[in-house]
Formats: C-alpha cells, sequence, structure tokens
C-alpha cells in the first residue's frame, strides 16, 4: 500500500459500493467468522443475520456470521456479460473459430478480484466495437464447407441452411430455445442481404451480438413464500454449471439434460457438475479462480531490484509460476487436497530454477514433488507470494500483512484517506524494515489500521524481497514474531507459522467459501447467502477435497436460484 | 522479440501515411475545405495527460532560456510557441483530486470519479459532432482504461460515465484509419448496409429482452442499447458521408517498445489531423498514480510512483525530460505536414500539458498560503497548491506565446475556459467548482 493511488481500483458502480467504503473516522477492521463466537473481533457479528432480504438494497459484503440462522436465500445482483475468457471458449466451441479479435474487448474489471462478478460490469463503446469485429472475424473465417458441420442443412448455402443454423448454433449459443422474435428477425436478415452467403453470415452475426448470447440472463420461475427469488429453468442451470465449471457454452450432454427436464435438483446438478469438474476445462476454470484469488499473475510482471537482488532471473521467476501452479494442481486434482493444505502443506513443486533462492540443493530442471525446509509451509511461502507483496529492494510488511487480512481472510479495511501521506518509510540504513515501517505506520492515526495488519506482515519478515529465507535486515537480526490480531492469534514466529495457524480457522473456510461462491455464480456474497455457504464451510471443517467442495457450490440452494435485483433508481 | 524491427514497422506506418494520407481531391470534398477555409482555420487540440507532479527544473529562467529547464527538449525548436506557467489554485487534491479535476474542474472522491461531466475535450467532440468523421480520439500509455483512475474523458452529467481510452498502438492506427483500404469510396460499402441492418435488428433484440427483464436486470443491456444506437448513428453518418483516411501501409505491430508505443500513438494523431477526422485528441502519458517501469531512462526508475514520484525530485525531472523529448517528437511531426495556405499542423494545433499534480519542490517543503492567508508548510508532494502548465502553439494567435507566466493563484479552471476559448467554443463562461472567466494575462 502505497499511496493514496491505484491500488484504489475497487469502483462504486452498483450498490454495493456504499458498504464497501467503511468509514475512515475509525478503523473497523472486520473478518468474517463466526460471529458472536469466540474467534470473531469484537463486533463483528454487527451485521444482520437476517435471510430473505433479496430486493431491499445492495448486499452487504462486509463481514458474514457462518453460524446465525438465515432462511434459504441469494443476494442479488444484475444479469451479467459473458468474461472475456468466456465469449473466446464459447464462440471456438460454437463455430471452431478462435476469434482474434476478442482481444479488442476491454479487460473485464478485477474490482472485486474476479473477472466475472456483475457488480463490476460497465458496457462501454469498446465491447460493442469487439462484437462487432468478433462477428466479422468468424464469419470470415468459416468456409462454405465448415458451415455444413455446424447445422446440417448447410450442405448448401441457402434459406434452409440459415433456419438450420438457428435451430444448431442459436439453440447452443442461446443456451435454451431461440424466441420466435429472434427466428423471424435472423430469416428477415438473410432475406435482406446480397447473397445466400451474405445472408447466412447476417444471421451467424446476430447470434454472436444477441445479448441471449451475451449476457447471463436468467428469468426464472417465482419461488412459493420467498418473494423476489426465483427458481432457475433447466436450462438457465444448464448455462450457469457450464460456465461455472468450464467458461464456456453447455456440451451435448447438458444440453440434452436440460431438454428432458432433468436439470433442476440438487443431485441432477451435483451429477453433471462432478461430470464437469472431470474435463480438462475445469482445470483451466479452477486455475483462473486461484490466480484471480491469489493475485498470481502479478509474478510474471512484478520488478524486484535484479542489481541488489541477482537471483531474481527470468528462470526463477518462471520456477515460481510453476511452482504455484503444479502445487495448486496437485492438492486439487492429483491428490485429496484440503483447503488447509494450501497453507500449511510441507512439500512443493520446485526444481533447480528455485534452488539458489530456496537454499535448496539436488533438485531436478523440473519442479517436482520435494519436501520443504521448516521455514516454508504452504502458499504464503512461496518465493511468488513473497516477491510480489515487496518493493524492490525491501520487503513490504504492509502489503504482506494486507494481502492476508484482506485476500486470504476477507477482512474489510478502509485505504488510506487521501489527504493523508502514505509515502512509504524513508530508507535507514540502521534499521531494519520492521522497525522503519513500525516508525512510520504504527503512530497516530495511521496505527488504528495498521495494527490489524502489520503484525500479520511482521510474520513473514524471515523472508527477504525475493522469498529468500534471512536472518538479518541491514545487518540487525530480524524480528518475525506477529500475531493475528483480529482472530486473537498470537505467538506466531516466521511465515511458516503464519500459515499453519491460518490453516484450520473457520475464518479462512468462510472465506474460501466466500470467493468460491463469486467466482461460480459471478456475482458479490452476502449475509443473505448464509445457507449456501454454510455447507462449503462444514466440509472445509471435515477436511473435504478442495475438488469435493468446488462440486458441492452445485447443490447450494444459491446456485440454482437468483434474486431480482434492486431496482436501480431506488438506490443512489 | 526484434526491438529495431518492430521500429521499422512503426516507421513504415509514419511513411506510409506520409505518403498515402493526401486528400484526394474529389468535388465533395473540396466543397467542404472550401467552406472550411471561408469560415475560419481549423483549430485542433491534443491534451496531454502528465502524471504526477512537476518539480525543481520546470520553469525557464527570467530570460526565457530553458538551459537549466527540463522542458528544454520541445524548448529547442519551439520555445517561441510555449506559453509556460506556474502557480494556479486548484480545488482537488492527492491522485484522486487531481485526476478528476483534470479536464472536468469537477474533482471526486475515492472512486477516481469526477462528481460532474463532461470533461473539455469530450464538450468538444460533442459540440464538433457531424462536422468531422470522428468524435474524439483518446490514447493511453497505461493498461489501466477501462477503471476510473486510467480515465480522463467523461460523459456529461453527475457521475458521469467514461469515455475509455485506446491502450495499444494497432487499436489506435485502425481506430483512425478505417478500413485500410485507399481512395474514397463513392458508394457506401455492402459491409456498412449490412451492419445497418444487423445493427438495426440486434436493437429491436436487445429492446425485447429489455422488456422482459426487471429494472435492475436491465443495467447492463441498456447500456449495451445505448451504444448500439450510438453506432447506429456513426454508421448512418458514415453511409451520408463517406470518409477515407487510408493508411495505405501496414498497422503498426504489437508489443512496441515503451518509446514506439508513445510515438506511434502520436503518429496516429497526426495522421487523425492530417485528413481532419477529428479535431479533438487526448493522450495519457499514463494513469493517475502511474506507477510505470521507466528503467529505460534511468535503472532506479522501476515504477513510477513508488521509485521516482516518492523517492527522487532528480528522477522526476529527468522523466520529465523524456516526456518532453517524446512531445517534442510529436511538434516535429505535426510541423511536417502542410495545413492551409503556407502553414502546417503545428500552426494550427494546440498542446496543452497538463499535469495530474502540482508543483512540488525538491527540497520537499513546499510553502504555500492557506485560505486564511497564512503561509504554510506541507511535506505532502500530493497537494495541488501550485499547479503548472505548459501550452504549445498559440491557437490561431489567441495566446501570447514565447513567455513563462506566474498565475499568481488565478484558478486552474478558469484555465479550463481559456482553452475552450482558445478553440472557438466561447460559450463556455463557466466550468468545473470555480472557473469563471477567461485569463486575460494569456492573451494576445
Amino acid at each position: 500500500m502505497n499511496g493514496p493511488r491505484t491500488t484504489k481500483e475497487a469502483l462504486v458502480r452498483f450498490t454495493v459500493g456504499a458498504t464497501l467504503l467503511a468509514s475512515l473516522a475509525g478503523c473497523v477492521g472486520k473478518i468474517s467468522g463466526a460471529g458472536g463466537g469466540s474467534s470473531g473481533p469484537p463486533g463483528s457479528s454487527g451485521s444482520s443475520g437476517s435471510g430473505g432480504t433479496a430486493g431491499t438494497g445492495g448486499p452487504d459484503i462486509g463481514s458474514i456470521d457462518i453460524n446465525a440462522a438465515g432462511t434459504d436465500s441469494v443476494s442479488p445482483a444484475f444479469t451479467r456479460r459473458l468474461t472475456k475468457t468466456e465469449v473466446a471458449n464459447s464462440i471456438a466451441a460454437l463455430t471452431g473459430v478462435t476469434p482474434t479479435s476478442v482481444a479488442m474487448l476491454p479487460d473485464d474489471a478485477l474490482d472485486f478480484e474476479f473477472d466475472r462478478v456483475a457488480q463490476s460490469q460497465t458496457v462501454i463503446d469498446r465491447h460493442i466495437q469487439g462484437y462487432l469485429a468478433i462477428g466479422d472475424e468468424v464469419v470470415k473465417a468459416l468456409s462454405d464447407a465448415q458451415l455444413a458441420t455446424l447445422a446440417p442443412a448447410c450442405t448448401t448455402v441457402d434459406r434452409n441452411c440459415a433456419q438450420s443454423l438457428i435451430d444448431t448454433l442459436g439453440k447452443r449459443a442461446f443456451r435454451g430455445p431461440v424466441a420466435p422474435e429472434q427466428t423471424a428477425a435472423m430469416l428477415a436478415l438473410f432475406d435482406g442481404a446480397g447473397t445466400a452467403r451474405d445472408g447466412v453470415n447476417q444471421v451467424i452475426r446476430f447470434i454472436l451480438q444477441s445479448p441471449s448470447f451475451i449476457y447471463l440472463i436468467e428469468r426464472g420461475t417465482p419461488v412459493a413464500n420467498n418473494p423476489g427469488i426465483l427458481a432457475l429453468t433447466d436450462y438457465e442451470l444448464a448455462a450457469r454449471l457450464s460456465f461455472f465449471s468450464c467458461e464456456t457454452v453447455p456440451d451435448a450432454t447438458l444440453m440434452a439434460a436440460a431438454d428432458a427436464g432433468q436439470l433442476h435438483t440438487a443431485d441432477q446438478l451435483a451429477t453433471q457438475a462432478t461430470r464437469l469438474f472431470g474435463l480438462p476445462c475445469a482445470h483451466q476454470t479452477v486455475q483462473a479462480f486461484y490466480t484471480q484469488w491469489f493475485h498470481l499473475d502479478r509474478t510474471a510482471t512484478i520488478m524486484p531490484d535484479t542489481t541488489a537482488l541477482p537471483l531474481f532471473t527470468p528462470d526463477a521467476r518462471q520456477g515460481m509460476i510453476d511452482e504455484d501452479n503444479q502445487f495448486l494442481s496437485y492438492l486439487t486434482w492429483q491428490s485429496s487436497g484440503t483447503l488447509a493444505s494450501i497453507f500449511n502443506a510441507d512439500f512443493s513443486f520446485v526444481d533447480s530454477r528455485l534452488g539458489a533462492i530456496y537454499g535448496m540443493t539436488g533438485l531436478g530442471s523440473t519442479p517436482a514433488k520435494t519436501q520443504m525446509p521448516p521455514e516454508r509451509r504452504g502458499l504464503l511461502t512461496h518465493a511468488s507470494i513473497l516477491v510480489t507483496l515487496s518493493n524492490p529492494t525491501a520487503t513490504s510488511p504492509v502489503r504482506r500483512g494486507a494481502y492476508v487480512y484482506k485476500k486470504i481472510l476477507c477482512g474489510d479495511i478502509p485505504l488510506p484517506p487521501p489527504t493523508l501521506d502514505t509515502t512509504p518509510p524513508k530508507d535507514d540504513p540502521t534499521k531494519t524494515t520492521r522497525q522503519r515501517y513500525a516508525l512510520r505506520t504504527e503512530v497516530g492515526v495511521c496505527a488504528t489500521c495498521h495494527s490489524l495488519m502489520n503484525p500479520i506482515g511482521y510474520t513473514m519478515e524471515n523472508f527477504d524481497p525475493i522469498g529468500q529465507v534471512r536472518t538479518t535486515d541491514n545487518g540487525q537480526p530480524i524480528d518475525a514474531t506477529g500475531s493475528v490480531p483480529s482472530l486473537n492469534i498470537t505467538g506466531l514466529d516466521g511465515g511458516a507459522s503464519l500459515g499453519i495457524a491460518l490453516a484450520d480457522r473457520d475464518e479462512l473456510r468462510l472465506c474460501f467459501a466466500r470467493k468460491w461462491l463469486r467466482f461460480g455464480l459471478g456475482r458479490m456474497e452476502s449475509q443473505t447467502d448464509v445457507t449456501s455457504l454454510r455447507p462449503l464451510v462444514d466440509m472445509a471443517r471435515q477436511q473435504s477435497t478442495l475438488k469435493d467442495m468446488m462440486v458441492a457450490l452445485s447443490r447450494t440452494y444459491a446456485f440454482s436460484h437468483r434474486a431480482v435485483p434492486p431496482d436501480p433508481g431506488v438506490s443512489p | 522479440m526484434n526491438d529495431s524491427k518492430k521500429a521499422n514497422r512503426r516507421l513504415f506506418l509514419k511513411g506510409a501515411a506520409g505518403a498515402s494520407l493526401a486528400l484526394p481531391f474529389l468535388p465533395s470534398l473540396a466543397a467542404r475545405l472550401g467552406h472550411a477555409q471561408a469560415v475560419a482555420t481549423k483549430k485542433r487540440v491534443i491534451f496531454i495527460y502528465m502524471p504526477h507532479q512537476e518539480t525543481d527544473g520546470f520553469a525557464p529562467d527570467a530570460n526565457f532560456s530553458f538551459a537549466s529547464s527540463y522542458l528544454s527538449p520541445v524548448a529547442t525548436n519551439y520555445s517561441a510557441r510555449m506559453l509556460v506557467m506556474n502557480n494556479m489554485k486548484t480545488l482537488g487534491q492527492g491522485h484522486a483530486g487531481g485526476h478528476t479535476e483534470w479536464l472536468t474542474g469537477f474533482p471526486g472522491g475515492d472512486d477516481y470519479r469526477p462528481t460532474q461531466g463532461p470533461s473539455l475535450d469530450v464538450y468538444m467532440s460533442n459540440k464538433l459532432q457531424g462536422q468531422t468523421p470522428l468524435p474524439l480520439i483518446n490514447f493511453s500509455m497505461s493498461w489501466r482504461t477501462v477503471i476510473n483512475n486510467g480515465v480522463t474523458s467523461w460523459n456529461p452529467g453527475p457521475t458521469p460515465t467514461a469515455v475509455p481510452a485506446i491502450n495499444n498502438p494497432p487499436e489506435a492506427f485502425s481506430s483512425v484509419f478505417t478500413g485500410g483500404s485507399s481512395g474514397t469510396p463513392a458508394q457506401p460499402s455492402q459491409a456498412l448496409v449490412l451492419q445497418g441492418s444487423l445493427l438495426d435488428a440486434l436493437q429491436k433484440d436487445y429492446q425485447r429482452v429489455d422488456g422482459l427483464l426487471s429494472a435492475g436486470d436491465r443495467i447492463l443491456l441498456d447500456q449495451h442499447l445505448s451504444l448500439i444506437r450510438d453506432q447506429e448513428t456513426r454508421l448512418q453518418n458514415a453511409i451520408a458521408h463517406p470518409f477515407s483516411c487510408a493508411a495505405g501501409g501496414g498497422a503498426p505491430a504489437m508489443n512496441l517498445s515503451w518509446q514506439d508505443t508513445l510515438r506511434s500513438f502520436m503518429d496516429s494523431i497526426v495522421g487523425a489531423f492530417r485528413c481532419d477526422a477529428t479535431r479533438i485528441a487526448t493522450l495519457q502519458l499514463g494513469c493517475s498514480g502511474d506507477d510505470s517501469n521507466y528503467t529505460f531512462v534511468n535503472p532506479a526508475a522501476t515504477n513510477y510512483h513508488d521509485n521516482v514520484a516518492h523517492a527522487s525530485p532528480e528522477l522526476v525531472a529527468e522523466v520529465r525530460k523524456w516526456q518532453m523529448q517524446q512531445i517534442a517528437y510529436l511538434c516535429d511531426q505535426l510541423a511536417a505536414v502542410p495545413d492551409g495556405a503556407g502553414g502546417t499542423l503545428l500552426d494550427s494545433t494546440l498542446i496543452a500539458c497538463l499535469p495530474e499534480l502540482g508543483w512540488f519542490p525538491a527540497s520537499g517543503v513546499l510553502a504555500y498560503i492557506d485560505s486564511t492567508g497564512r503561509m504554510q508548510t506541507t511535506d505532502n508532494n500530493h497537494l495541488r497548491f501550485q499547479v503548472p502548465a505548459v501550452l504549445i502553439g498559440s491557437s490561431g494567435g489567441f495566446f501570447k506565446t514565447g513567455r513563462f507566466v506566474d498565475m499568481m493563484q488565478t484558478h486552474y479552471h478558469d484555465l479550463l475556459i481559456t482553452l475552450a476559448h482558445a478553440m472557438d467554443f466561447t460559450e463556455v463562461t463557466t466550468w468545473g467548482t470555480n472557473g469563471t472567466g477567461v485569463l486575460s494575462q494569456l492573451l494576445a
């Protein structure tokens, strides 16, 4: 956190903004958890635990009390747009064309960490230009012969071919039957074009730019005794399952299940989810989840001062990226990895590129499962995390602490007010980084918030700015003792102790459940979702595997329902 | 990765554009030119967003010499065209305040959105609608173009929506050089006609789906629908007034170096001005609180925010000097294109370099007069108590150039009004929260 600046990227685009911008008057740091119980900070159970508040305002994304009673309900969100990845995957699945002009679309906003959160989405002119360009590129890339592979009647390019494309390509792209008005509009486009091929091209362009393709439109059916809540239709659930697991349009199996009306019970959904999470495409989706949750993409671009820290070579950087990917992939897919194991595993996947930084010898040239020295336990002690949360020549206990507090524990903490001078502490060769930060941030108004974050970051001070274990800093002995004040965790010493301490906390379990729901459903979560979050937290308590927990979201009430969003005219 | 090859690709674009951008002299176009000349010289403006603060070495000396000023790269050839000023008052403070106030005069809060729009570039662009084929073009060196701290151009109204910049050279190129074919089409192309009917059908489909959804669910779809309508309006305009800004050559390569990227944007702006595709351009040298890597200027400049703006006034000056070298390049390109009777594009273009933050001395302590008239000091280099600006070009003799003016705490919002008047938007009499009139001390 280096100033009132670019880190403030959470834009207020929907009513959640109002609850995001906590009062700056006092630092009311909040971590979700067992509110009212032993582990929550004082006051953390303050938010309402009542369910069924859909339609009455924006979701409260502050603290969530996982033990509070609640009736089945869901937090509202407006219709979301497909992400760039989803557009690219879907068009490839539908047409076999991989359009490069997807790159013209603006990058998806990451205000709420994930690229698919409805509340962070807007539409700008470049979307329109991009969709037009994608449509043009696809029709140009499709030969007449390829058309025949898309729709049976297209062995001849004529009006029957257009109708056939509407019935097959259109239905899959729209994840359900094409509306009669849409069919009429497309046939009119066909008739108004110069040649039959021009006409067919118009039909394909329409399909790829219709709201039925670009937006996840869910109308559902009203639920008795639960006003404002809609149960999704089988087709809508086919789309949810498919984008949730594979970021693409439903496959033939899903569409057939929806056609047959066999896709709405929890068991039906979980059966399909289990099947889909066995496909290679799900691996990519889950990797995207980890990358966005843990902000792993920064490893590729972080620029430490390599004059001062020459061990940070391009090879070492790639070694760090590979370590994270293989570690998380192994835990999720090749073993019975649990959420806890992400944070306390005593092994990782390292090779000789990381040997110098990790002080390990005898490593092979490609990452292999390796027992790690006692200083390193879990992801928080991976070099990637340690380097991306450092300044070029010095560690940043504030960045490291804030990362754990906010991203790993889902804590809320306000940004420094813009009038505050947030220049990082000046270099001082007589002091350790910890001492410099303490002098700068643990005095006056700064201390209110920093006392929640700094003690977490201090535990990682036994790792230098590129993740090497160190015992001194500026010639002084390292002090890596610390705590997690808001969780009453004390007596930590070193990054490994932090990961081990967090691994069995309900706050971590709930944070995972929240992030997975947010990612899986593409919307913000709130207390209203408590009955859907609780099963995931319970599974984590029972050391269920990551994969089983991921699949289990498909069984929840939140997965098969949605809430009508508030009228934007009512909220500011 | 072959830098020289990439540079050549970009230079090729410039050369090709130079060779083929000459306006085809069709009767309708000649008539339009004749009309334009009879009324007034076309005036053009480029707003350049200068991230972070200015520091010691900004101002020329008492003799208007730039020997110890980091503005020297521009001054070397163009000092007579420069109007350098310092010491303007503002309302907005900090990264967010300065950024949002930049062209709107309505500083916003933590969400980096001004409280009200439009920004001056968008205002001008809207006023010129129909006179040029393209609206405002805005290009940015930052990857942040969708989030507010990367947005400098805002639509009209309270809590305005963004007009995001383009941040990659090929896209900037194709936004200007539409189609890439040469010559003006005598008939609107079949592709445009087909796109027109497609947009019409899509409009109806969005309307139909909108009708099925609740007001809350329509938020994105409504935005989408109105943008499709805009696109259709532009398209109908293009069909009615065929326009050619043919490049003749290829688009710039992807992954250019930082300098080549910036220069490619500049080339596209010059190309757009040359064929009068637009007269308003905004060029962001970065986003608010920019954290780009400037190690090619100095190895220590790994992060503009952390290791330059917050670390070293000397580095701030070094990065500024490099930026001024690029702006000199822009001037050179404009000066190379004939425009009107014996003049060049540089004569008809006003370049306004306006900073995100204020001037902050290398000593680290800024003395200023507070609102009660008392002298205060601060070590916060994010304050905008003394905002400088550099104008290049007289805007058709509107400004008295070739001098340095101490603005004596007159208001920055009045500078925005003055810039509007320089561009002949004399209907602007107030701007932002505090703008009340033209700054007469700047005029010729």
